[in-house]
């Protein structure tokens, strides 16, 4: 599949953005409102950026943007459509949960509606995760372990910048090293089983039951329905990263996780936290590559016609 | 409404017989004749005349060769390649806005352009490539069954069969009713035991197509069966192996 820019950088950003609201809030209920407001404002902003940033992103890669709004209709069957239901519904929500924090920030009944922004973050990714992992026709995509990876890695790169940021507004919770070591070897072997997976190729659809053939046959295409390129070949066809996907791998595992993980550990034996932003940094960088190979190593069924 | 209700009783569909189609890309150029001007017109097309033109098509004949090494039989095949019009179509379910949609009536496909907003997702959802987006348009693009032919009160009876249908010149292709098991259309899947394309995605694909009957006579390779790729089947003189030895 054609690794489209906008949507790598919605679902990475915004995946993240959600990640980072679901990592405030429980901060917010385990803790007991020991941030102040300035501080939790500031993280809010971040996060309302970012998840706002990515859907803007994403309605680039419309042909019709100016008719966004329809794609809110049809949340009884597509996921698409749900995930725009689940985004929209978390703005009005966190702005009333903000303002009566502000009210009173030793109100604990708004635990409650924490928990439900939380429960709307999540429904939103995994919503974004179900979108990809439901299409049969690409069979990479096609197993829960989409919408797991999508939710992890959400959930990571959240809760890591959620850790930067408290580092940087004069906070240190050592408590977050440790969700955050858990995360990322969660995440990490959710990755590589997603690969295993990849690799074994288990589908059922090939060149012959695309023709209806009834045995498997040798079928070679003879002469090509075009000379030139097409739509389908174009979003479809994208070959360039399968090539080299092994290398790319293993950078993408390398960056997210392994690099992270080591200077996470390397903060606490040397009790200076702050590197822990570059672990942020890197994590960032791994998860992209992990989102553009994600895409480009999709072989979607159409191509056994070509 | 991009949910399925599932209980079409009218399933308009085609019958392509691969056994005789042979691959004059007929069918294609009309539904492009057709539909360039029909219910989701334009297809547009761009750069016609340069390197790279490229442009919406409903319909691709793709031409395979087919080898089957436990007989060493083989075959070329010419194939047809449009929508389905499946009855548990996945395109439409994955539709946001609702702009994608079987019809009730009579089971066809269809985009509503006016309601598209251009995601694409539906192109994703469909394993056969069925789907084409217009880059001017900016709206994704497919087969209508030639909604607008077939119920045409204009036309005489006859004509009132899709484009593609009207112009193969060796009859491969039939159009009809594929819910109504008494059709001519049904009867000739029956008896001739048409497949699904890709059964095991389970989109239930109202089209059928039927598989080439078993060759009579000398069975052997077809004329472009020989494997040129493999080195190995082909005599190689001294030089020819020496330099082959050192780029492999």
């Amino acid at each position: 599949m054609h690794p489209a820019k906008s949507i790598i950088l919605f679902t990475t950003i915004s995946g993240m953005g959600y990640g980072l609201i679901i990592s405030l809030l429980i901060f917010q209920i385990y803790v007991g409102h020991t941030l102040s407001f300035i501080s939790y404002f500031l993280t809010f902003v971040v996060s309302m950026t970012l998840v706002s940033g990515g859907l803007l992103s994403s309605t680039l890669h419309l042909g019709h943007p100016e008719r966004a709004h329809f794609a809110l209709t049809q949340w009884r069957s597509s996921w698409l459509s749900r995930e725009g239901v689940f985004a929209i519904l978390l703005y009005p929500v966190i702005a009333i949960y903000t303002l009566l924090f502000y009210l009173n920030p030793d109100n604990r009944s708004l635990d409650a509606l924490s928990i439900i922004i939380i429960l709307i973050a999540i429904a939103t990714i995994f919503s974004t995760g179900k979108i990809y992992s439901s299409l049969r026709a690409i069979y990479s995509w096609n197993t829960e372990l989409t919408t797991f990876n999508y939710l992890a890695l959400g959930g990571l790169t959240g809760l890591m910048l959620f850790q930067s940021l408290l580092l940087l507004m004069g906070y240190n919770l050592a408590n977050v090293y440790y969700y955050l070591i858990i995360l990322i070897i969660f995440s990490c072997i959710g990755k590589i089983l997603y690969w295993v997976r990849l690799d074994l190729n288990n589908t059922t659809t090939n060149k012959s039951t695309a023709l209806g053939l009834k045995s498997q046959l040798q079928v070679n295409l003879l002469e090509s329905p075009h000379d030139a390129s097409n739509f389908l070949l174009k979003e479809m066809g994208y070959k360039v990263a399968r090539k080299h996907s092994k290398k790319l791998r293993k950078i993408a595992l390398l960056f997210a996780f392994i690099l992270p993980l080591l200077i996470i550990f390397l903060s606490i034996v040397l009790n200076f936290y702050h590197i822990t932003i570059l672990a942020f940094l890197f994590m960032i960088m791994g998860v992209f590559m992990e989102r553009w190979l994600f895409f480009a190593e999709a072989k979607h069924s159409v191509m056994n016609y070509y | 409404m991009t949910s399925l209700h599932n209980n079409n009783k009218i399933k308009l569909g085609l019958v392509i017989d691969l056994d005789i189609c042979v691959g004059c890309h007929a069918c294609a150029v009309s539904c492009k004749e057709w539909n360039s001007g029909g219910h989701s017109a334009p297809l547009t097309d761009l750069n016609t005349s340069g390197e790279n033109p490229d442009g919406v098509w409903f319909n691709r004949v793709h031409t395979f060769e087919i080898l089957d090494e436990e007989s060493d039989n083989g075959y070329t095949l010419n194939f047809p390649r449009s929508c389905l019009h499946c009855d548990d179509a996945p395109c439409v379910t994955v539709c946001p806005t609702g702009a994608s949609y079987k019809r009730e009536e009579d089971g066809i496909v269809l985009v509503n352009p006016d309601a598209c907003i251009g995601c694409k997702l539906c192109s994703w959802a469909c394993p056969y490539g069925a789907r084409e987006y217009d880059q001017v348009e900016k709206v994704m693009k497919k087969c209508t069954l030639c909604v607008d032919k077939i119920y045409n009160s204009n036309l005489p009876e006859e004509s009132r069969v899709p484009a593609c249908v009207s112009a193969c010149p060796t009859g491969a292709r039939s159009f009809g009713d594929l819910g109504d098991s008494n059709s001519q259309v049904s009867k000739l899947v029956e008896e001739r035991k048409g497949v699904d394309l890709m059964p095991e995605q389970e989109t239930k694909p109202v089209n059928k197509y039927l598989l080439p009957k078993r060759r009579l006579g000398n069975t052997r390779n077809a004329p472009r069966m020989n494997n040129f790729n493999n080195l190995e089947n082909k005599k190689l003189n001294i030089l020819e192996r020496f330099v082959d030895k050192i780029l492999s």
